[in-house]
């Protein structure tokens, strides 16, 4: 993990989480948030942050549509076998390839999309290796990193205490 | 996740507000806090009981069988089960219709249940999905070896070979392979994805209590998850997008393998209804294999609060509905076998009740058969035996709603072999109808496939998480300093 | 069930050995051999090549012509000789399994003794030794001489001082016996059915062992087939319908053994109509149909009906004969049907006798003398040759004791009861190996000539040369001059040459015999009249108290000599539809009395013996009767016969006629039914079409009607969907078919050759009894009709090649699509075996290969090397014998043409007796198949129709309606309100 300057804090509960984060984004800095689940108030604090994930599963399912109607049409012309004198390049049943081709490539690069943007994001927005080695965020723990310059360590220290944080970890390396 | 569903933040309020309009899930367990449910979760996955073991034995015993047979059958030829001239299908593409009919609850529990915001899914999403994954890899191998020369199965997949001959995309049964593989995949990807957060719960957990192998064991299926908000927001979307396509797909492979039969000319499966039909039997046979799991494994680790009334409830509800379809599907056959006027389709949805019509035999003697003992119990597990799950007290009564259910995996079977099996047995040449009885080998191979199913299961139970931690924690009430005051 | 088990793998069992045994099959270079036309250069291996030779059939007595197709030094098929007169090119079902015969793998392989196997010379020694010394008590059993095998054994039996016996256990000698008595003519007539406006024909199966039956076939086809809107009636009187009988249109039903009543009945009536033959009045006065009616069991007025129906079709002919009429009282019958063609003015006309017959027939009454002189002690040496007595006659006879009494020398090709018990056995070749000829008719023949080297795997020897050898070492005066049968052969046929007038030199004279398989010269005839010694003899109904036995012979396996040969085993018999087996018929209506359901064993108990068999019922079975067919239940025949039916045999007395044959119709039996069912597999789902125009009839009256709009309908010219991509399609080809059901009686010939062209194995009785049979082409019989009523159609199903097939589309590796010729062709090596394609075949015509079968050593040998083998798990059908058509597509394209019409013929229809299939290109009107598909005019338009033509599948085979004279009453329609 990068080198990281900044504080970090854990709650145990979910509003005085969504009020830290607030003040801390006031303060002009944006917090990386860890939570045991996905609630929308952490999202609403952090001013509803969006995915591009839908975008990546249009893409590649319209290629899967593609595919699905243009490999079959090409190999029944490459090749032609007429079969119970139904048309060489029959829509019908390509529309069944096809759609299914549509579904699976979305699919897959849905989950990639998910796996790569969630790195990318991650390596965006360092964290100190203490985090890792806490435990609880997978339990019941919520937790605020706030990256700042070693002068404004003390500010949110403050900010983290009053909210009722359970612990609070200054990073300066 | 659908947290949205539950429990919204308001603003204004500064607060979360019950959203009643959308109701409770009903899950006794969302009032626990996230570290009560983390441990509940966990202690099922503690060292078994050793009568877990036996269970275990047994279901491996099961599938040696098949696995014995199936090694008979390729060695001495596919002629070594009961399929002949006519009926060239039996037992073997029975049991794929019905694994693939099992599979289809598990996606529409996860994803149809998640878009459509039942709550209830919540607790059983999980098992279901990976009763999908197992029931389609079971059902995956009867394509392959009911074939002639399994060892060539793979010339249905389109490659470029040396003559660059490639598949005809015509026939129905490579729509068949394209359709189940990218169901499989799918539905393997949705459930691994569901996973991961509680891979990472596990990993740390393992952590916390200083069991490093086992941490190292679940770290690399966690992929490093963190539970950041930059990684929740793409994985609540793309869980999302996830559930918008398998809800499609589940209603088309089932729609396809219909066609498997529709597209043929075979009084008896050439139907416009199979689509519908099929799928409605899927969801049928899929719940009803659902509770036939999950009652016994509420009452073993004591999930009540979790897998609780109000879900067997729930479901049942779909149960009952689905029976309904499914009956009038059966009706609507015999009507349009009579409206159609055609000599064939009478014959044949005459011969599936009664047997062969005496006037055709030579001198007027009569006997029934397979077929006709196939269909008396199609109707009477499929149709008659839900008719008390519309009494709320039977929904309520587990043991009731466990047998019913048993009864409609049997008929749910059956009603599969009375399409497959009966309507080869009598087409449009009298002097080339047949009867079917399958031997040993076919018996053998039902019997393995599942094994196959409850062994997967069994070590699924108690490997992985059977329910979705992180989404029960989300269903569960937020842990609030000041909490909002009901008015 | 051991012995079960050990038959059903070797089918089982993998054909690895089969091809590689293949190729050792090619080593032997056979004698110099004279194929058809022309020469060939060389005999250097070449699968393409096939050659053709002309020889004669020697499974049964008619002795028809064949042509035997062989490649790479093989025999691979057996065909009719298109050039022999008898015959004309085709062949009967039994005739083509010949060749397994050739290729048994339970033929005699080596010399054999009591106490076991011996060399040659051991066995030649032992021979001669026992025959010097024993003048005077030797005798030679064997089948009926024809041609110049006569004088060859009269100077044998010289030679060595014995005497001959033939035996032919359905022999024709009660009618030979009945035309001597009644035309001084102790020969079998020539049989014209052609000229005769109407055949009555009194329970003889002419279209199955009874006479030629290929000849037969044909002539009646001829008389009876559907033309110009009439049709000459063939009416069928007896107690019993086989397979001849269902062709009939009408059945007459008289009680067991009453023909010869009848006849003489019908006679009266026609002589009073007629007038002449005042001197019979007196004697028919006795047979008025009223007297007869109560006897015979049927309606006086239906006898009238009948005999007005007769002088109204004059000339008509009159036939009878065979086991079913066989009472003691047969050669009565034959005199009372030679009295009836008489008053009907039919001599000369429709039954013409030639002045001399060249047949031997063999008498029973000398098989009885020779069990006598057996027991006597009369007989030292009994040489028995080529035939089966042991079996074949009932046992009451004690055949086999007696012989026990004699040292018994057996020439044997095959395996059998007889040779079994003989004490020396010396194996000799079958006519595929040896040189030979017949005369079965004046002015005809028949060469018969090996068309390969004996097959490797046996150490035989023809059975003229054994002869001849064991007689030179006896008498040095004997056979001079000649060094095997073939000098014999040729010194013989150079006193034809003179006889037939021909001058050229013998060498030229003898190799045009070869290439056209014999000389053939217009039969002579003479005219015979009737004598009045037939008022001395009179018929008499047999008295059988209870149900009498009838013995039916088997269209398949004759005599029972077929049934060592795997084809005819696994053909269905026609009617009955049952395979690998014998079984009883019994009326509906006597086993509701009796309590038997189909399908019971039923214990059947004579005087004589008793045996069990399945019971069938059959409506073409007098009530007071049941029928077995003989041919099953042998013991020492080899591995596809032994242990398989019953021998009906053993219920038989040893009761003769007035001409000393064996009396079939002369018991009344016990049926007592068990409570088990019965093992019998027969491959028929159902015996009724259920309302579906399967296999179609109409009605003189109907096509004559001129009501167009209900009957048949034209057939379009054949297109191919017209797209850029498929514009090479149907031109110039597109293959079709015509099978006419009016034509088709059933005989199974296409069956059979369908088997041989096609390698198409035998799978046995266990795997046949669950749909695993493999043929491509099978008769399928519909009952329509209750009663005395009943109606049988048959109708030939075979791929139909269809222009939208059902087939086609599921397949999902392309391993079977529609060719530019029309045909669905079949990749084999595509196949993965989903059986998709079977499922939604609607006319259930494709075969599966459930596991890779054997064609146990020789019978590989026999495998047409044009055509592949299928290994398990691969789908396979008709193709409308694809390599025939390569081959001639190949010639013509060296001639720089396209094929003509009737260059190509399928197997199916070169064999069909009745010419009932026709095959050609849809795509040229002017072919045959087209104008009979597709012509405009009457007879045909009316009766065209295709199988299930509402599922648009567009079928290439066009059947033409079967026609009857009357309509069949209780169809059943129930398909339509069920």
């Amino acid at each position: 993990m990068a080198k990281f300057t900044g504080v970090w804090a854990t709650f145990a509960y979910l509003d005085e989480t969504t009020e830290t984060i607030e003040e801390v984004r006031q303060k002009g800095v944006q917090p990386t948030v860890l939570s045991p689940c996905p609630r929308h108030e952490i999202d609403h604090a952090l001013g509803e942050p969006q995915s591009i994930v839908p975008w990546i599963a249009l893409a590649f399912g319209a290629l899967g549509t593609f595919i699905g109607f243009s490999l079959p049409a090409w190999t029944a012309s490459d090749w032609v076998l007429p079969v119970s004198g139904k048309p060489i390049l029959a829509i019908p049943p390509f529309a069944v390839i096809g759609f299914e081709l549509t579904i699976l490539m979305a699919a897959f690069h849905t989950l990639a999309g998910i796996a790569l943007l969630a790195v990318i994001d991650t390596l965006r927005n360092p964290m100190p290796s203490s985090v890792k080695k806490y435990v609880r965020f997978q339990r019941d723990r919520f937790g605020v990193v706030v990256p700042c310059e070693e002068t404004r360590i003390e500010e949110f220290t403050q900010i983290m205490k009053k909210n009722g944080a359970e612990e609070v970890h200054a990073e300066r390396n | 996740m659908h947290a949205a569903a539950l429990n919204q933040y308001d603003p204004e309020a500064g607060r979360v507000v019950i959203d009643e309009h959308l109701g409770h899930p009903g899950i006794e367990a969302t009032t626990l806090d996230y570290g009560q449910i983390n441990d509940d979760m966990l202690a099922m996955l503690e060292k078994p009981h050793p009568s877990y073991f036996l269970l275990l034995l047994g279901f491996l015993t099961a599938l040696g069988l098949g696995v014995l047979s199936l090694a008979i059958q390729v060695d001495v030829g596919i002629g070594y089960s009961g399929i002949s001239h006519p009926i060239m299908w039996g037992f073997y593409i029975t049991n794929f219709v019905f694994w693939v009919g099992i599979g289809h609850a598990g996606t529409l529990i996860s994803a149809v249940f998640y878009l459509t915001r039942a709550p209830w899914r919540t607790a059983i999403y999980r098992a279901a999905e990976a009763m999908t994954v197992f029931a389609v890899m079971t059902a995956g191998l009867f394509p392959l070896l009911h074939t002639g020369r399994p060892w060539l199965a793979y010339w249905l997949i389109p490659y470029p070979n040396e003559r660059l001959l490639w598949v005809n995309f015509k026939s129905p049964l490579l729509w068949d392979v394209f359709a189940v593989s990218t169901y499989m995949t799918v539905s393997i990807m949705f459930f691994m994805l569901g996973l991961i957060p509680d891979m990472a719960i596990l990993r740390d957990e393992a952590m916390r209590r200083g069991q490093k192998l086992k941490a190292l064991i679940y770290a690399p299926m966690a992929l490093a998850w963190r539970g950041t908000n930059h990684q929740w927001v793409h994985y609540m979307r793309g869980y999302l997008i996830f559930a918008a396509l398998a809800t499609p797909l589940v209603f088309s492979v089932h729609s396809i393998v219909s066609w498997d039969f529709a597209m043929s000319s075979v009084p008896g499966w050439h139907t416009t209804i199979f689509a519908p039909y099929f799928v409605a039997g899927a969801i049928f046979s899929g719940l009803a294999m659902v509770m036939t799991v999950l009652i016994p494994v509420r009452v073993v680790f004591g999930l009540e609060q979790y897998i609780s009334t109000h879900v067997v409830n729930s479901v049942c509800k779909v149960i009952i509905f689905t029976s309904v379809v499914v009956g009038y599907a059966y009706a609507t056959e015999f009507f349009i076998a009579w409206y159609s006027g055609s000599p064939y389709e009478r014959a044949i949805f005459y011969f599936r009740p009664f047997g062969e019509m005496t006037s055709w035999t030579l001198t007027g003697d009569h006997k029934i058969t397979f077929p006709q003992i196939a269909f008396w119990l199609m109707v009477f597990c499929n149709v008659i035996a839900p008719i008390p799950l519309w009494r709320n007290k039977v929904r309520h009564n587990l043991v009731a709603v466990w047998i019913i259910c048993g009864l409609i995996n049997v008929g749910m079977w059956f009603e599969r072999f009375n399409i497959v099996g009966s309507s080869l047995q009598h087409e449009y040449i009298p002097a080339s109808w047949g009867e079917y009885w399958p031997t040993i080998v076919e018996v053998g191979i039902t019997i393995g496939s599942f094994g196959f199913f409850f062994t997967l299961f069994s070590l699924f139970a108690k490997n992985l998480p059977p329910m979705a931690i992180m989404e029960l924690k989300e269903a569960a009430n937020p842990p609030l300093k000041n909490p909002p005051k009901e008015h | 069930m051991k012995k079960g088990l050990s038959r059903r793998n070797l089918f089982k069992y993998m054909g690895v050995a089969g091809t590689t045994a293949v190729a050792a099959g090619c080593e032997q270079k056979p004698e110099k051999l004279i194929p058809l036309l022309v020469p060939p250069t060389n005999f250097e291996y070449s699968p393409s090549n096939a050659y053709q030779y002309m020889t004669t059939c020697r499974e049964c007595e008619a002795a028809c012509g064949m042509m035997v197709t062989v490649r790479e030094n093989r025999a691979q098929k057996a065909e009719g000789n298109p050039l022999h007169p008898l015959n004309q090119g085709a062949l009967c079902a039994r005739g083509q399994a010949s060749l397994q015969s050739l290729y048994n793998p339970d033929r005699v392989a080596t010399p054999s003794g009591k106490s076991g196997g011996l060399s040659w010379e051991e066995g030649l020694k032992e021979f001669t030794n026992r025959l010097s010394g024993s003048e005077g008590q030797i005798v030679y059993l064997g089948r009926p001489a024809s041609g110049t095998d006569q004088s060859f054994l009269e100077e044998w039996l010289q030679a060595v001082g014995g005497r001959k016996v033939a035996f032919d256990l359905l022999s024709p000698s009660a009618a030979v016996a009945a035309n001597q008595l009644a035309f001084d003519s102790a020969s079998l007539p020539e049989l014209k059915f052609e000229r005769a406006q109407m055949l009555v024909n009194f329970s003889s199966d002419f279209m199955e062992t009874w006479g030629n039956q290929v000849e037969n076939a044909r002539r009646f086809t001829e008389m009876h087939a559907y033309a110009e809107g009439t049709r000459r009636p063939y009416v069928h009187v007896g107690p019993h319908l086989s397979l001849t009988g269902t062709k009939s249109d009408r059945w007459m039903v008289i009680k067991p053994g009453t023909e010869g009543l009848v006849a003489l009945a019908l006679a009266h009536e026609v002589r009073n109509k007629k007038g002449g033959f005042d001197w019979l009045e007196s004697y028919l006065a006795a047979y008025t149909p009223d007297q007869v009616a109560s006897a015979a069991g049927v309606d006086a007025e239906k006898i009238r009906e009948l005999a007005e129906e007769m002088v109204q079709h004059s000339p008509s002919l009159a036939i009878g004969g065979g086991p079913i009429a066989a009472s003691e009282s047969a050669m009565e019958t034959q005199v009372a049907i030679n009295i009836l063609n008489a008053v009907a003015g039919n001599l000369n006309e429709t039954v013409v006798f030639s002045e001399a017959s060249h047949q031997e027939v063999a008498s029973h009454q000398e098989v009885v003398e020779l069990v006598a002189d057996l027991n006597a002690g009369k007989v030292r040496v009994l040489v028995v040759d080529d035939v089966n007595p042991v079996y074949a006659l009932p046992p009451e006879l004690g055949f086999a004791e007696a012989m026990s009494k004699a040292y018994v020398v057996s020439l044997a090709s095959l395996k059998s009861e007889t040779s079994h018990l003989a004490n020396l056995v010396l194996p000799a070749l079958t006519p595929y190996e040896t040189w030979g000829d017949a005369n079965p008719r004046d002015g005809v023949w028949s060469l018969q000539q090996p068309v390969m080297a004996p097959v490797d795997m046996f150490d035989a020897r023809a059975r003229e040369d054994i002869l001849m050898t064991v007689a030179k070492s006896l008498r040095r005066t004997a056979f001079e001059g000649v060094e095997n049968y073939r000098d014999y052969l040729q010194q013989a046929w150079q006193a034809i040459q003179t006889q037939v007038g021909n001058t050229q030199l013998f060498e030229n004279f003898w190799i045009q015999a070869l290439e056209t398989g014999g000389i053939f010269r217009a039969s002579g005839s003479t005219n015979v009249e009737l004598s009045r010694r037939v008022t001395q003899v009179s018929p008499s109904a047999p008295s059988l108290d209870g149900l009498a036995l009838l013995v039916s012979p088997s269209l398949l396996l004759g005599d029972g000599s077929g049934a060592n040969k795997p084809w005819l085993q696994e053909s269905p018999n026609p009617v009955s539809q049952i395979v690998w087996d014998s079984w009883v018929e019994i009326h509906p209506e006597t086993a509701e009395k009796l309590g038997i359901q189909d399908r019971d064993v039923v214990e059947i108990t004579t005087p004589q013996g008793s045996l069990t068999a399945t019971a069938i019922h059959f409506y073409g079975v007098h009530r007071d009767a049941i029928s077995i067919p003989i041919g099953q239940g042998h013991e020492h025949s080899g591995m596809t016969a032994d242990g398989f039916g019953v021998n009906v045999m053993k219920l038989l007395p040893a009761k003769l006629d007035a001409s000393g044959t064996l009396a079939f119709l002369s018991t009344s039996v016990e049926v007592k039914g068990t409570n088990a069912k019965g093992y019998t597999v027969n491959v028929d789902g159902g015996p009724r079409q259920a309302g579906r125009d399967i296999a179609a009839a109409t009605t003189v009256a109907a096509l004559t009607s001129g009501e167009k709009a209900k009957h048949g309908h034209k057939r379009t010219t054949e297109t191919y969907p017209d797209r850029a991509e498929t514009a090479g399609y149907y031109k110039p080809y597109r293959w079709g078919m015509t099978i006419d059901l009016d034509r088709c009686n059933g005989c199974s010939a296409c069956v059979v050759a369908c088997y041989a062209e096609n390698n198409i194995p035998v799978v046995g009785k266990e795997r046949v009894a669950i749909g695993r049979e493999m043929s491509w082409l099978r008769l399928e019989r519909y009952f329509e009709g209750y009663g005395d009523d009943i109606e049988v159609r048959i109708v030939p199903m075979l791929c139909q090649q269809c222009g939208n097939a059902g087939c086609e589309p599921v397949c999902p590796v392309y391993a079977t699509y529609h060719n530019p010729e029309g045909l669905n062709a079949m990749i084999y090596n595509r196949c993965v075996g989903t059986r998709y394609c079977s499922n939604n075949c609607a006319y259930k015509v494709r075969r599966f290969n459930w596991f890779s079968y054997d064609f146990p050593a020789p019978l590989h040998q026999q495998l047409n090397t044009s055509m592949t083998t299928r290994d398990v798990g691969v789908m396979e059908k008709c193709n409308f014998c694809v390599p025939r058509l390569t081959a001639a597509k190949h010639q013509a394209k060296a001639l720089g043409r396209d094929l003509r019409d009737g260059e190509v013929l399928t197997a199916c229809q070169q064999t069909c007796p009745t010419q009932a299939i026709t095959f050609g290109n849809l795509a040229d009107p002017n072919s045959k198949v087209s104008q009979l598909a597709m012509r405009e005019d009457m007879d045909h338009r009316e009766r065209q129709y295709e199988v299930l033509p509402e599922l648009n599948y567009k079928p290439a085979v066009t059947y033409l309606k079967k026609v009857n004279t009357r309509e069949v009453g209780g169809h059943t329609d129930e398909a339509n309100h069920a």
